[in-house]
């Protein structure tokens, strides 16, 4: 029989024959979902990278795309995004003007913020802070939420320091030149880099002395009435990855490198940062009442909040309670 | 302080018209095609007080030589004087013996017309006051007066050129230089003015000399008609003109007029002129 | 009285489109604010004072940024346009440091000159100089040379052909320079504040964006900035109008 008269049977076989084996992987179609996190690609990241390459999504039954913007909590308020990674202080302020949109999961049980100096003098009383000059991005976000809530607790308000903004988030070169006394920055990463610049830094990190929640998952109000299962399905694969990381930090550099190739340009540092992340990391995932209301109550003192929508609307528990 | 048309304010003891000398002038320019020599060889007298004309064919360097006259080119070789010995000395722009007027009337397009005039003064420091005075008395000389402060864009092309000619007579210059001032304009026009210049320069003689392109033209006027060869330019005749003045503007008819036009013509095809079309040019 | 009239019924036309844009998508205030919305936060906005507090700051590095950038500009841009060497020496470093986006540069420059109003102006009058140089050079060569050689017949001084004849030419030109270079200003005054400021209208679209979630305020804020462009073009406008003579 020539060749050429066996290509047609040949050919239907093959099309025809992997409807007829029995489906080893998922039968239903995976749910397309979109989540936003900040600004670019960052190590600390790792949780989504590693969800999405090892298949927790999948097994969750969620296709996540992971996209950048300044406007996390404005785009899945609107339905934009499903999910977004926010600081818990910006969620009062926006819940407050108006904005439906609700912190889901914590991902983050210390709060990442803390003040950073040269080794030695950083004072450990925030009263000490009298009359230095500090470094932050700006007069917005959980830096200066915590900044303020520091002085706070050591009778100052902004008055009693001086304070230089560093609009292009570079407050380490404010450090490094002497041109600030101490910066705000996250605990996990500014002071590696620090270091990795030959200065030895201390902090000072607000947990005990001005205790505020810290960032976490969100979600609109229409997600979260329409499919809370969706919102569980989430934070539950998310929470598995970042155990998974936890156990074993080198996984979620490789999901992360895979995910963004120039996290792999200096790999040392990377893993140095998440592992220093993992510290801060939330066991579980459960909103803690307690820093949310003192939380709360901070932030309304100093003015960020006017206390028109009470603290419990602007927290789901359920979805976490679900998983 | 008024003026009339036929008198002018004399400066004391400077000359209403000064001589033009030119002897083996030379002019070369460096170019990218390498040395480009305009004159060669030049000699050229302008008696004071005399009109002459200068005519030749394309690219013979006329306009060149009216530059070197004025001051505004060094000669390469030669000898430029203006004036008697011995107080005879090189052209140098803007001392004031020499005005000249260009094909364009290049005005200031900014300015008014009036200060269009006083240009000169206003550069040779010359207070408000007296030069625009001066500039005022030199637009009515060219029937100018009521587009004193027109702008040039408002002016039609012969008021412009007029305008023009009050600029280089503001000053009352000894020698005035044309170079081809009216072949812009058309041809009733030229005439009418032909005519004006001729009267303006019989009411007060300075030293004319002028450039064109037109045989008729340069028998209309001329005291003495200068020939040029092709480049490099030089002086090939001098032809004189004894017809009586002020000379009627149309000179057909006239047998004396037609007999100098032929010698005229006849000296530009011995120059080797094949034809005589005054706006193809260099 | 014409001009006004067909101003301000664009202006009604663009209201009207812009209202009907957000009712018709649904988009909510935090999203695309309406028009009423806006107008709503600005007088709040002004009435604490607030909005003046900013909209100073940022005129002043405008206005400052202008001055040393146009003056710096018109002076490099008649040398360059009075001298080829000078041209060819300088021009690949202006066309260098041109093209570098300032945005990259602007963190730089704040951290060298100290992080204050002088590292916003510089950063301002950075973005400002380049149209003017070249409008500038381009008006100097626009220079008719005919016109030139009259002068020159006059016995003009090089001082008095730059004077009167170059720069006068050059108006023109220099004016579409300058209207480019204004409403660069503008936008130079907030890159220079998103490099490093702790108040400015570029501050206050920060603080109302990312702090606030105010995106009312921080179109009040863009809002005011347009209006600040528009008004220094129409100054620049009606100053050539008097100054240029329509040839």
């Amino acid at each position: 029989m020539s060749p050429r008269r066996l290509l047609l049977p040949l050919i239907a076989l093959v099309l025809v024959l992997p409807g007829c084996l029995p489906s080893s992987s998922v039968s239903e179609p995976l749910r397309a979902v979109k989540l936003l996190l900040g600004f670019r690609p960052d190590v600390q990241f790792a949780p989504f990278y590693l969800a999405q390459e090892a298949g927790y999504f999948a097994e969750a039954g969620l296709e996540v795309t992971i996209e950048h913007s300044a406007d996390v909590l404005v785009l899945v308020a609107d339905g934009r995004a499903d999910f977004g990674v926010a600081d818990a202080t910006d969620v009062m302020i926006a819940r407050t003007s108006g904005i439906p949109v609700k912190y889901i999961s914590t991902l983050y049980d210390r709060f990442p913020v803390a003040l950073i100096g040269p080794a030695g003098t950083v004072p450990s009383d925030p009263a000490e802070l009298a009359g230095l000059r500090i470094g932050t991005p700006g007069e917005f976000g959980s830096s200066w939420h915590a900044l303020l809530a520091l002085l706070e607790a050591g009778g100052l308000t902004r008055d009693d320091v001086t304070i230089r903004a560093y609009p292009q988030f570079n407050q380490v070169e404010g450090l490094l030149n002497g041109d600030v006394d101490l910066i705000t920055g996250f605990r996990s990463n500014e002071p590696l880099r620090l270091e990795a610049q030959g200065m030895s830094v201390d902090l000072l990190t607000i947990d005990e002395v001005a205790p505020l929640p810290g960032p976490g998952l969100i979600a609109g109000d229409e997600l979260l009435s329409s499919d809370p299962a969706l919102a569980t399905a989430f934070a539950t694969a998310t929470l598995r990855a970042q155990q998974a990381i936890a156990a074993d930090p080198q996984v979620g550099l490789d999901a992360a490198i895979a995910a963004a190739p120039a996290i792999g340009e200096d790999r040392a540092t990377a893993l140095a940062v998440l592992r220093a992340t993992v510290e801060l990391w939330s066991q579980d995932g459960t909103i803690d009442s307690a820093v949310w209301t003192s939380g709360y109550e901070t932030m309304r003192r100093l003015g960020f909040i006017d206390g028109s929508v009470p603290v419990d609307e602007m927290i789901d528990r359920e979805v976490v309670r679900a998983s | 302080m008024t003026t009339d048309t036929a008198t002018e304010t004399e400066r004391v003891g400077a000359p209403a018209a000064l001589a033009v000398r030119l002897e083996r002038v030379a002019m070369s320019f460096a170019s990218a095609a390498g040395p480009h020599t305009a004159l060669e060889g030049l000699d050229l007298d302008v008696p004071a007080g005399s009109l002459t004309v200068v005519i030749g064919p394309n690219g013979c360097g006329k306009s060149t030589l009216l530059r070197v006259i004025a001051g505004l080119l060094i000669p390469t070789s030669g000898e430029v004087a203006l004036g008697e010995a011995p107080d005879a000395r090189a052209p140098r722009a803007g001392d004031g013996r020499v005005g000249l007027a260009f094909q364009q009337p290049r005005l200031v397009p900014w300015l008014s017309t009036l200060d269009n005039v006083a240009l000169p003064m206003s550069l040779a420091g010359a207070p408000l006051p007296e030069r625009r005075e001066r500039a005022r008395v030199a637009l009515e000389r060219v029937g100018l007066a009521e587009a004193a402060s027109s702008r040039p864009a408002h002016l039609s092309g012969g008021m412009a050129q007029r305008a023009a000619l009050a600029r280089a007579l503001a000053g009352d210059p000894p020698i005035l230089l044309l170079d081809e001032p009216f072949s812009a304009l058309d041809a009733l026009t030229r005439e009418g003015f032909d005519a004006e210049l001729e009267a303006l320069w019989m009411s007060r003689r300075r030293t004319v000399v002028m450039v064109t392109h037109s045989v008729g033209e340069a028998v209309r006027m001329a005291d003495r008609i200068a020939v040029m060869t092709t480049r490099p330019g030089s002086v090939a005749r001098v032809i004189p003109v004894d017809l009586p003045r002020p000379r009627p503007t149309a000179l057909a008819g006239d047998p004396a007029a037609a007999a100098i036009d032929a010698e005229v013509r006849a000296a530009l095809a011995e120059v080797q002129t094949p034809e005589l079309t005054p706006w193809l040019d260099r | 009285m014409r001009r006004l009239a067909t101003t301000l019924l664009s202006l009604a036309a663009f209201l009207v489109a812009w209202k009907l844009l957000t009712v018709v998508t649904g988009t909510p205030d935090y999203i695309l604010p309406a028009p009423e919305v806006v107008a709503e936060r600005a007088l709040r906005a002004i009435g604490s004072g607030l909005l003046w507090e900013h909209t100073a700051v940022t005129i002043s590095e405008i206005l400052l940024g202008l001055a040393v950038g146009a003056t710096s500009a018109v002076a490099v841009g008649t040398a360059l346009g009075k001298s080829v060497v000078i041209e060819r020496v300088l021009s690949p470093y202006i066309v260098a440091a041109q093209s570098v986006p300032i945005l990259a540069l602007a963190p730089l420059l704040d951290i060298w000159f100290g992080g204050g109003l002088l590292a916003r102006v510089l950063i301002c009058a950075l973005i400002v100089f380049f149209p003017i140089a070249i409008a500038t050079m381009v008006g100097i060569r626009a220079a008719d040379p005919l016109l030139r050689e009259m002068f020159r017949s006059l016995g003009a001084t090089p001082g008095q052909i730059t004077a009167r004849l170059e720069i006068p030419s050059a108006l023109p030109v220099l004016f579409g320079g300058l209207r480019v270079g204004v409403t660069l200003a503008v936008i130079g005054a907030v890159v220079a504040e998103w490099a490093g400021a702790s108040s400015g209208l570029g501050v206050l679209i920060n603080i109302a964006d990312q702090g606030l979630f105010d995106t009312p305020l921080m179109f009040v804020a863009l809002a005011t900035l347009a209006v600040i462009g528009i008004g220094l073009h129409g100054l620049v406008v009606s100053i050539e109008r008097r100054v240029v003579a329509t040839s």
